[in-house]
């Protein structure tokens, strides 16, 4: 995958992002289109998609994909797609129009998280309440998957004692909630 | 030490088989172990989800920024299509004012315009010997208008009688020649002819087969108010013009 769109991706800065998200945005749209879903279905679908492509950017998945990034994206979109398609066949019978599809965009499967569990609610008021120092700790260990000596590499933490006493502490003020 | 490992890497989706086999019989024996494996695994889906609420929110900021553009573009297009629309419109309805004034000033420019009749040099049926002057009033007279330029430009030179001028001209008008006529007409108003309270009228016709409505109303003016030829009928074609 191309190395700067990738390090676009991963980055923070919005207008990259943004130049991105537009760059295949009219191509998907027609792509969509062949499928007979409407563009407010289609538009969320791309975005669910350019969310899952970001998020396996960050978590250092894409690092040795070979296909380009408009291939995986497309491939990711068209498993959605299909999914809307089955859904939609369930209320309406619908005339396949899956002969018709490009085939050499691959689908790519994105497993759905469920629903959060009560705990899992309470857990997430918790972690709201705490500071943006936790916050930052244990999105970088859990969400993009760094492990201590690289969260060290990415923050201004001095060393790998400071971020591990840290995520120690977030974690135990978020235990110490639900044993209140 | 070796429990952090095993549950670091199993959230990271990156045990190995052996490790896996490991974990597994801690999760089944070790109580304390499997509750904050329990614990983390809700702390990891929590954090991806905010982490991800927080994207898609920029993702929508994103989509309406687009939509916004593309709205504008539509909005522009449409705005060129009716900008070029009205000027196509103006354009046709000049033309047609313009047809239709044209059509109206020549027009009254045919209903008012006769050459003046030759009063000057009375024809006699039957002249054999016809000189100079006999022939150009008598191609005047006969409609041969082209001669009769000819012939008078060439009395003028020779005879200097300003109503050659007013004649020329007279016939100048009748050939569509009105710019040519206009400093003939000119040149005879500043001569004390007999025919000069004529000139005025003819002026305003020359005007008028040009189209150039302000002289033409100038020279129709002089004609009314000199009140001896066509003040009637100047008066009449001020009014239509």
């Amino acid at each position: 995958m191309d190395k700067n769109a990738l390090k676009d991706l991963q980055s923070n800065d919005r207008l990259k992002l943004k130049a991105l998200y537009n760059l295949y945005r009219e191509e998907f749209l027609n792509f969509g289109r062949r499928y007979n879903l409407d563009q407010g279905l289609l538009l969320d679908i791309y975005q669910d998609s350019f969310l899952a492509l970001r998020k396996q950017a960050l978590q250092g998945k894409l690092d040795t994909i070979d296909a380009s990034m408009k291939t995986y994206l497309f491939g990711i979109t068209k498993y959605k797609i299909y999914d809307q398609l089955k859904r939609n066949k369930r209320e309406v019978p619908y005339e396949s129009n899956l002969h018709i599809v490009n085939e050499e965009i691959l689908e790519i499967k994105i497993e759905e998280e469920p629903q959060l569990t009560e705990r899992q609610l309470l857990l997430r008021k918790y972690l709201k309440e705490l500071g943006e120092k936790c916050r930052q700790v244990l999105t970088l260990f859990y969400y993009r998957g760094l492990n201590i000596k690289e969260i060290v590499e990415y923050t201004n933490y001095n060393n790998e004692n400071v971020v591990k006493a840290q995520k120690s502490r977030c974690l135990k003020a978020l235990r110490q909630q639900f044993k209140r | 030490m070796e429990k952090e490992m095993l549950l670091e890497k199993y959230l990271k989706g990156k045990l190995t088989i052996k490790e896996k086999q490991g974990f597994e019989i801690l999760l089944k024996t070790d109580l304390m172990f499997r509750k904050e494996v329990e614990f983390q695994k809700d702390v990891k889906r929590v954090v991806t989800l905010e982490e991800d609420e927080a994207f898609r929110n920029v993702l929508y900021d994103f989509e309406s920024e687009a939509q916004a553009k593309e709205q504008k573009k539509i909005f522009f297009s449409y705005k060129w299509l009716i900008v070029a629309a009205s000027i196509i419109l103006l354009f046709v309805l000049t033309y047609f004012f313009t047809v239709y004034q044209t059509s109206k000033i020549q027009e009254l420019y045919s209903e008012n315009f006769k050459p003046y009749r030759n009063v000057t040099h009375p024809i006699t049926r039957g002249e054999e010997f016809a000189d100079d002057k006999t022939k150009a009033f008598l191609a005047y007279t006969k409609g041969e208008y082209k001669e009769s330029i000819e012939l008078f430009t060439k009395l003028y030179t020779s005879g200097k009688e300003p109503y050659y001028l007013f004649y020329k001209a007279n016939a100048l008008i009748q050939l569509n020649r009105a710019t040519e006529a206009i400093p003939l007409l000119q040149e005879h108003l500043r001569s004390s002819d007999v025919l000069s309270d004529k000139s005025n009228w003819y002026l305003a016709m020359s005007y008028l087969q040009i189209e150039d409505i302000e002289k033409a109303k100038r020279a129709l003016n002089l004609v009314v108010k000199n009140k001896t030829y066509k003040t009637k009928q100047a008066k009449k074609l001020l009014d239509a013009l």
